[in-house]
């Protein structure tokens, strides 16, 4: 008898400790995601200047896969989920091409930062990349 | 007492020196002054004339920048053996051994901790450092410039 009265108090116990436990997953779902602090980085298509399309599309690829490994920030198809923007440039010079980084707030186009260097030939994006991904991109 | 003073001492001297030691960084570009950046922060104006003070830790990363673009740069990896000197562009390792620099440092930390620590810890606080590092600029000599305009055969 006092077993069956009791039952739906206990019901109602599960039932808090079960929002409970949900609130407590999203709050640390949040508090993880803040403390992460990973921005959401769009990357348009490379714009190039005297430079085939095919070294924009290759030099793309290969910071994609960089900033994959490097882990800092979160990568995005749509401008429009994005905090950040990380436009690509390939710019020709004299001596060989510029590699052009630039980082804005998606929001209003702020330049966040900008890294510039020079590169010979193709298999010069490889060293720049690793290295922009590593110390810059955030 | 006196032992405790003569520590701290040797810590200041040390502390002084090691605020002293500096790696003089060049461009093999003759005719033009580079900026140089020590571990992306920006140091000398001119590499004509230009000391850099010794960084913490175990790398050195200097980099060569003129009208905004980064033209060359050189890595110094340091260790307890030696130090390795690595460019990146041109790809090219040199290594070395030379105490010079940070020796200054090494001892002074080395003695002061050598009354208090084994005597083999002085060997292992003694850094190495280059006194000059040469940060390549110039595009390669061997060879046409690549023809960027064309499809990329690796394609």
């Amino acid at each position: 008898m006092l077993k069956n009265a009791l039952k739906p108090h206990y019901n109602s116990i599960f039932m808090h400790m079960n929002s409970l436990v949900r609130c407590g997953f999203m709050a640390i779902l949040l508090c993880s995601a803040m403390l992460c602090g990973c921005a959401k980085v769009y990357m348009p298509p490379v714009q190039v200047e005297g430079v085939h399309p095919d070294y924009g599309e290759r030099l793309r690829v290969l910071t994609k896969q960089y900033v994959v490994i490097d882990d800092h920030v979160t990568l995005v198809d749509d401008v429009q989920q994005s905090d950040r923007t990380l436009q690509l440039q390939l710019l020709r010079d004299t001596a060989g091409v510029v590699v052009v980084f630039e980082m804005r707030e998606s929001k209003d186009g702020s330049l966040i930062w900008a890294y510039r260097h020079i590169a010979y030939d193709p298999n010069d994006f490889i060293p720049i990349v690793s290295r922009v991904s590593k110390e810059k991109i955030r | 007492m006196k032992r405790f003073l003569l520590i701290l001492a040797m810590l200041a001297g040390s502390a002084a020196l090691y605020g002293c030691a500096t790696v003089k960084v060049e461009v093999d570009d003759a005719h033009e002054g580079y900026a140089i950046y020590s571990n992306g922060k920006k140091v000398c104006n001119d590499s004509r004339n230009c000391h850099v003070p010794v960084a913490g830790g175990d790398e050195m990363y200097l980099e060569a920048e003129k009208n905004g673009v980064v033209y060359g740069e050189a890595v110094i990896h340091r260790g307890d053996g030696g130090y390795r000197t690595q460019t990146i562009l041109h790809r090219g390792t040199a290594e070395g051994a030379t105490k010079v620099a940070v020796k200054a440092v090494g001892t002074p930390l080395g003695l002061a901790a050598g009354l208090l620590q084994p005597l083999e810890y002085i060997t292992t606080t003694t850094e190495y450092f280059p006194t000059e590092v040469m940060i390549p600029v110039m595009p390669p000599e061997s060879g046409e410039k690549y023809p960027w305009d064309q499809p990329d055969p690796s394609k």
